[in-house]
């Protein structure tokens, strides 16, 4: 996926008086320009997105507090520039057995379920061997 | 040890990241690579490694407990290429990465990110190591997780 984020121009802070008249910095002339404040995101451009991705807490943290993504009643959308895109949230982190996709609820719970479930199969998932895996991630469809 | 850039990855790690994120070549990915710390390498030395199987063609070894294996992400499995033009940078993320069940045995020294440009071809040769980031823990058989940054496993500025 590849976004491209939009900003708000930057604002100019001048050195302009007070209510009292004072100048903000007194120092130095009326009017000059004090700071520069880079200008908040105020959205993004979505350039490329599959059918499928898996969002990190963090950049859905991130989108969410920007205002450029939200989630509710199952899925993901991205306010882009050019629309919305959307995707369905299939699974939230956790973890999962390798073998039946089932929810368990931590490490010991895992081992515990393919031992009972699935006692001396090998992993489908070669990344796991232990048979159950931690996603860390909300793994999503895109919704056309 | 500290956190290092391989030689060979220099001036290159965000557009080999891209190239993941761009599915090109199709079966290109990031793998992530655990080695242990019996027989571990100076940071100098390791550094000048130009692929996986350089990296442990000395003393240095991958770990080798039960439950661990190196982990794939493709285009789906890493966070969105988003350059941060107000502060003129580009930081690249992965989610964090756990291991489950992951036995006794080598303990884990450091954990690194690489670029492998086909995933079919199945030789460390062909695999760019691009990153290396401390990662000491005892394998005790829980579940081990790698928390990536905030910022993300690299900033390119």
């Amino acid at each position: 996926m590849l976004l491209k984020r939009l900003y708000h121009q930057d604002k100019l802070v001048r050195n302009v008086r007070g209510m009292d008249q004072a100048l903000k910095d007194p120092g130095r002339p009326e009017d000059v320009v004090l700071e520069v404040l880079p200008g908040a995101v105020r959205g993004v451009q979505v350039l490329r997105a599959g059918a499928r991705q898996h969002f990190s807490p963090g950049i859905i943290e991130g989108g969410v507090a920007e205002g450029w993504l939200s989630m509710g009643k199952g899925k993901l959308v991205i306010q882009g520039e050019d629309g919305a895109i959307v995707y369905r949230i299939a699974r939230t982190p956790g973890h999962y057995c390798c073998h039946c996709q089932k929810a368990v609820d931590d490490g010991s719970g895992g081992q515990a379920h393919v031992a009972a479930a699935h006692a001396g199969k090998v992993s489908p998932d070669p990344s796991n061997p232990a048979g159950y895996r931690r996603d860390n991630f909300y793994a999503c469809v895109r919704e056309e | 040890m500290a956190n290092q850039i391989f030689n060979i990855a220099l001036g290159r790690v965000a557009e080999l990241y891209n190239r993941v994120d761009l599915n090109d070549p199709a079966n290109s990915a990031l793998i992530i690579v655990i080695l242990a710390t019996s027989g571990i390498e100076s940071d100098a030395t390791l550094k000048d490694k130009d692929d996986v199987a350089a990296v442990v063609s000395g003393t240095t070894n991958e770990v080798t407990n039960s439950g661990y294996a190196r982990k794939v992400l493709a285009d789906a499995d890493i966070v969105a290429f988003a350059p941060d033009d107000t502060n003129d940078r580009v930081d690249l993320d992965i989610p964090d990465q756990t291991w489950t069940a992951v036995a006794a045995g080598d303990g884990w020294n450091d954990l690194l990110v690489c670029y492998d440009s086909d995933t079919t071809a199945g030789t460390d040769a062909n695999i760019v190591p691009l990153t290396m980031h401390d990662f000491v823990v005892t394998p005790d058989g829980s579940d081990i997780t790698a928390q990536i940054a905030a910022a993300g496993f690299y900033r390119a500025s």
